[in-house]
């Protein structure tokens, strides 16, 4: 009996060691080292890449992300506050921002040296989807530990002028699902979260640097970012005119980046605004958060606006101005 | 005898060079009205040959067919994403072929119901751009809405060209063929193949990488197209060249003509008069089945505000013998009473058949109309080079 104690309490110690000796182990302080991004700034638009190396003690998984300066690091969302177009309190909530998901993951071995680059682009939007000008930060994660994720800033230099800039930084929304209806004030590009179109008009706008300390606004508001209001520091926009054609094949007043307002014919008010980006031959291209297709999405005018809404107010914002 | 063969010789080679040069300086051009006339009726459905519909959505807007085809012996092709089946369906209405394209739609772990997002059908996660159909296969570029996901392929986040064949369906990722534009867009080829272009912003054509096009043909095999040869993707399908004057500093055109060159010599093979004898219009598209070319434009004055009239003109470029056809389309407030508002990702309404006609679909209250446009024309003008001559039919 006494022998069987003395053996249990011998194992019971041994176990004891084993998991002290596995907890040292695996708490055991993973050394990461991440250079620099070179170059930086780096011009995207004239086809550069930006480059880290990255080297782990040991072995495991490293992930490299994009993520730009509005992510939390800690990945917590962030709420801002703001008077909305009655003058009442109101806040809306942005969630994490990754721009792109995995520029490389790679089972890295202990003690050799790998690199990452980033072509400027987002995961959402394709080829045409350069980032714009800001700062943007290469997040290497080492998957065992990855309270040791490591940031690197890295610039993207302003490649164009800064309507385009907005155009740009309008794709990097592409895909985004789903489309909210208005009322919700959640902003995030987040799959299953989603944006409604004016909160994603503003927020496009805020990411630029500006100061618009509110998401998304009701459609019909749009006026109100015309005129000094409490807003913190508007006017916002500036009204270029009303179009004349409903054909958007005639439309006179538009630019690149002008923001349309929609007036819902049977509603009577504004229920609808989308960005310009660009025409070509089969007409005036806008990217919108689009209940129809239930993302954000950059299509020609569909040819069931002139059926449903009146010609477009035209605006544009005037820190950014407008294009060709 | 020597002296006369040699005459008859001199005589049959006069005649031959007579006889090329009027082939190709030889046109017909005649004007007139276009009146796009009913051609086939389907029921909004369920039943055999009926067409789904639902809506409206947002008080104002409907989701039912956004694309067709039309074969050579007048055969309709509708896609019924709702009814998840492309029919087939002849004049009378009844139903040829029913080809079950179930297999389109993933929806099985995400049912696209989203917080915010409208309430449809699951069938409707299923945007269809363009349909062309060939002897062998059927071609589908198609999208997704949002929130629609797969297991296996992950986001649906793209634009996606099947190739159908009875119950048989290969999907390759369009966007990822074109490395990433903003829109792609299909056309036909000769020997059963598309051809998927891109369009992608002006300020982005200097430094685009990617490639101009991609052919892809039945099987699903596919073809980077680099460079374009003598505006032939394929470098035996003519292409359609739009020459023009850019009008001022807007997006029309002056002194628009269609060109149309040979793929292996380069030789002009067709060169049409001046749209609107050189008036500045805007290109609502251009569409050839390699003998025909059906270019819808419109001009500055197409819009009339005061009576709530558009009118479009329908051009026709025939190749062999060598045509042109101008015809007008005038749509009043009275023609829209009975229209439903489109969906609004429509693509394709207007259609150029194999059978040559030119046709088009619209939602009514009571089903989808399939019209045909039947050309009425006022005046023809034989033209030899400088040589006219002009015939009048009727009243103008």
């Amino acid at each position: 009996m006494k022998n069987k104690i003395q053996y249990m309490l011998g194992l019971f110690e041994a176990i004891i060691i084993l998991l002290a000796l596995s907890f040292v182990v695996t708490s055991s302080v993973y050394a990461i080292t991440v250079t620099n991004p070179s170059p930086n700034p780096f011009n995207p638009g004239s086809g550069q890449t930006s480059t880290i190396s990255f080297s782990v003690d040991s072995t495991q998984y490293v992930k490299v992300q994009i993520v730009n300066q509005f992510t939390s690091f800690n990945d917590a969302s962030k709420t801002y506050s703001y008077t909305n177009v009655w003058n009442s309190p109101d806040a809306v909530t942005y969630y994490r921002e990754v721009v792109k998901a995995t520029v490389k993951r790679i089972y890295a071995v202990g003690g050799q040296t790998y690199s990452a680059a980033w072509d400027g682009t987002s995961d959402k939007g394709g080829t045409c989807n350069l980032c714009q000008r800001g700062m943007y930060y290469f997040k290497v994660i080492p998957e065992n530990s990855p309270a040791y994720t490591v940031y690197k800033s890295v610039n993207i230099t302003q490649w164009n002028s800064s309507w385009l800039a907005y155009i740009r930084q309008a794709r990097t929304w592409l895909e985004t699902y789903p489309y909210v209806a208005s009322g919700a004030n959640t902003v995030s590009r987040d799959d299953g979260k989603g944006t409604n179109c004016t909160g994603f008009v503003a927020t496009v706008f805020r990411e630029m640097e500006y100061n618009l300390y509110y998401g998304n606004f009701p459609a019909d508001g749009i006026n109100v970012l015309t005129t000094s209001t409490s807003w913190g520091g508007g006017p916002y926009m500036q009204k270029d005119g009303k179009e004349t054609s409903s054909d958007p094949k005639y439309y006179t007043v538009t630019k690149q980046s002008n923001i349309f307002a929609w007036w819902e014919l049977t509603k009577g008010y504004f229920t609808h605004v989308t960005i310009a980006t660009y025409k070509n031959s089969n007409g005036w291209y806008i990217i919108h958060s689009s209940s129809a297709r239930n993302k954000v999405y950059e299509e020609v005018i569909p040819s069931g606006y002139k059926t449903i809404f009146d010609k477009p107010t035209v605006y544009h914002w005037i820190d950014i101005g407008r294009g060709n | 005898m020597k002296r006369k063969i040699a005459i008859i010789l001199v005589i049959f080679v006069l005649l031959l060079t007579f006889f090329f040069d009027f082939s190709s300086h030889f046109t017909r051009v005649s004007a007139g009205k276009a009146e796009p006339v009913p051609y086939l009726m389907l029921k909004w459905g369920s039943g055999e040959n009926e067409v789904g519909l639902s809506g409206p959505y947002e008080n104002f807007w409907y989701f039912g067919p956004a694309t067709f085809d039309v074969d050579k012996e007048g055969n309709v092709y509708i896609v019924d994403q709702l009814n998840k089946r492309i029919l087939k369906v002849n004049k009378k209405g009844e139903v040829l072929e029913n080809v079950n394209i179930d297999k389109l739609f993933h929806y099985e772990k995400y049912p696209g119901s989203f917080p915010g997002s409208l309430s449809m059908p699951h069938a409707a996660n299923l945007l269809p751009i363009n349909l062309i159909v060939t002897n062998k296969v059927m071609f589908l570029l198609h999208c997704y809405r949002g929130g629609c996901k797969n297991e296996e392929r992950g986001d649906l986040n793209s634009i996606y060209v099947s190739i159908i064949k009875d119950d048989d369906i290969k999907m390759l990722d369009a966007k990822e063929l074109l490395e990433g534009p903003i829109g792609v867009y299909m056309d036909r080829l000769v020997n059963n193949k598309i051809v998927l272009t891109l369009s992608i912003p002006p300020e982005d054509e200097s430094v685009w990488k990617g490639p101009k096009a991609v052919i892809v043909d039945d099987e699903g095999r596919t073809q980077i197209v680099k460079e374009l040869k003598n505006e032939s993707f394929d470098g035996i399908t003519p292409g359609v060249k739009l020459l023009f004057n850019r009008y001022k500093d807007t997006w029309l055109y002056e002194n628009a003509r269609i060109e149309v060159k040979d793929p292996e010599t380069g030789r002009t093979m067709f060169l049409s008069q001046p749209l609107e004898n050189g008036a500045p219009i805007d290109s609502l598209g251009i569409s050839f089945n390699s003998r025909k070319i059906v270019m819808l434009y419109q001009t500055t004055d197409s819009w009339n505000e005061e009576i709530k009239t558009v009118t479009t003109h329908i051009a026709v470029f025939n190749l062999h013998p060598k045509t042109e056809e101008n015809y007008t389309m005038v749509i009043g407030e009275e023609d829209r009473e009975n229209i439903l508002p489109p969906p609004f990702y429509y693509k394709e309404d207007f259609v150029l058949g194999e059978d040559g006609y030119y046709y088009h679909i619209l939602y009514m209250k009571d089903g989808l109309l399939f019209s045909r446009f039947e050309p009425e024309v006022s005046t023809t003008t034989y033209q030899y080079r400088f040589i006219k001559f002009t015939k009048s039919f009727g009243k103008n």
